[in-house]
């Protein structure tokens, strides 16, 4: 039987999807509570011990040191090993800039709730959509922070979503994402990468998130926004929506292409333009 | 919606855990369309799910390409391969005085000698030493395959670890006059110049 580690490492190689990867370390796991289990804890990297993983230890320990340990290392108070990054970046675009309450309140908020119902029925499902029972802990945190219709928001409060907070968040440096494909991707794989962005992004059936997309690899990308909000030479002026909106279709442009060039095994392609753009 | 998924294909979907989570009619959609899209991609039989709900329901595509976006990045951690790469830059900028490369960090955190750590590690201390004096040659897998060897001998800070491959030059240049060379060493000419067996040989050029 594979130890956790070299499964990790076979996964990565294969194409084995990640629910039957989950499986087979869960399957190669020390005895849980045991002391092997507990080191692994504090050993193994992300892909040799995925969130699913921990979760169905978790849900399958009694009370106990080891439990305690699982949940400590799924939480990842201090950001280690990244089960809940997406958690912390969303956070920071959720909580109002001048509200009465911060991104860290936010993540500790939805730490709790995760903490409270994991072990519970609403924990179920994150053996299989970690990812979806985050999100929904997020948003039941964020609804206990500013109540179920923002009543406790502050009238002075604005949030990511909203047109008047279009002024003073940073620029996003996705448009150059072209460019850092152009620094970072072998010359010969360039013509091939072209291709595959394009037939990836034909798949948006939304027009004008297409379109962003699109505009992302672009290697003459539109501005995203000016002084002027109705300027047709931006994404926002052409597009009609605030620039937070872009980034969030930059975001999802992004995710789609990473994915989808993780999928592929036509061409080996140096992904890091992606973890390094934004 | 196109199909949803087959209840008895989701062993870990309860209707206690959905009705515990939803509320609204709107909130059930999207909540079904998410559980879809998720459980599709990680069981690998429809990565393009979110493509299709999205067609299906284009009320609420935004947000079903904004979760998309969060699960790889809760999944894949983009965001988080991003910081912990911007940490170790900055990291290895800020202190550059104090950081150490790959192996002054091992020897510290282990207090073994480098035939020790090297034994451990299952490489030669020749290799050992030349990939710690030249680790910006170093490709990502080699890095990461690297630091998961080191990490069972050592609990040692992945990111710490990560940013320690580009120390040396640092050190290096801001104690010269002068800018530093630039090596044209690959990583394959360092591993081919160690005295690492055939086969270790094999198995580290096929990390570059």
């Amino acid at each position: 039987m594979d130890s956790p580690a070299q499964a990790g490492v076979i996964a990565l190689d294969g194409r084995e999807s990640r629910l039957d990867r989950n499986e087979r370390i869960f399957q190669s796991l020390p005895p849980l509570a045991s002391p092997e289990y507990l080191s692994l804890l504090k050993s193994a990297t992300r892909d040799e011990l995925p969130a699913g993983v921990l979760v169905r230890a978790y849900r399958q320990l009694v009370p106990s040191h080891a439990a305690d340990a699982t949940l400590e290392r799924l939480v990842d108070r201090d950001g280690r090993h990244g089960y809940l990054a997406a958690l912390r970046a969303a956070a920071r675009r959720r909580t109002p800039r001048l509200g009465a309450y911060t991104a860290d309140d936010l993540v500790s908020n939805t730490i709790g709730e995760i903490v409270a119902t994991l072990g519970g029925a609403k924990g179920k499902i994150a053996e299989s959509a970690w990812a979806l029972y985050v999100q929904q802990c997020m948003e039941d945190a964020y609804r206990e922070l500013v109540g179920r219709h923002g009543e406790r928001l502050g009238s002075h409060a604005a949030t990511w979503r909203e047109p008047e907070s279009d002024r003073s968040e940073p620029m996003s440096a996705e448009s150059h994402l072209a460019a850092l494909w152009q620094a970072r991707v072998a010359p010969s794989r360039l013509e091939w990468l072209e291709h595959f962005v394009v037939l990836t992004f034909a798949q948006i059936t939304d027009e004008r998130m297409r379109a962003v997309a699109l505009d992302l690899v672009s290697h003459t990308p539109m501005p995203v926004s000016s002084n002027d909000p109705k300027d047709p030479n931006t994404l926002t002026g052409r597009f009609g929506v605030t620039r937070y909106v872009i980034y969030r279709w930059q975001a999802a442009a992004r995710a789609l292409l990473y994915d989808a060039l993780e999928a592929q095994d036509e061409c080996e392609i140096d992904m890091s333009f992606l973890t390094f753009a934004a | 919606m196109g199909s949803m998924p087959d209840m008895n294909d989701v062993p870990d979907m309860s209707e206690t855990a959905e009705s515990a989570m939803v509320e609204s009619g709107e909130a059930k959609l999207l909540f079904e369309c998410k559980l879809e899209i998720e459980q599709a991609w990680m069981s690998g039989r429809d990565r393009g799910a979110v493509h299709r709900l999205a067609g299906a329901h284009p009320e609420v595509a935004d947000e079903l390409y904004e979760f998309f976006a969060f699960m790889v990045e809760t999944h894949v951690g983009v965001s988080h391969q991003r910081e912990v790469r911007r940490g170790s830059e900055l990291t290895a900028v800020k202190t550059a005085k104090a950081a150490k490369p790959f192996l002054g960090l091992l020897r510290d955190a282990t207090g073994e000698s480098v035939q020790a750590i090297a034994a451990a590690m299952e490489v030669t201390a020749d290799f050992l030493v030349d990939l710690s004096d030249n680790g910006r040659v170093l490709p990502a897998k080699a890095r990461e395959e690297l630091v998961r060897r080191a990490r069972g001998m050592r609990e040692i800070g992945e990111g710490e670890a990560l940013g320690s491959f580009d120390v040396v030059s640092l050190r290096r240049a801001a104690s010269r006059d002068t800018a530093y060379p630039v090596s044209n060493l690959t990583f394959k000419e360092l591993v081919e110049r160690s005295s690492l067996s055939p086969e270790q040989k094999r198995f580290w050029t096929g990390l570059g």
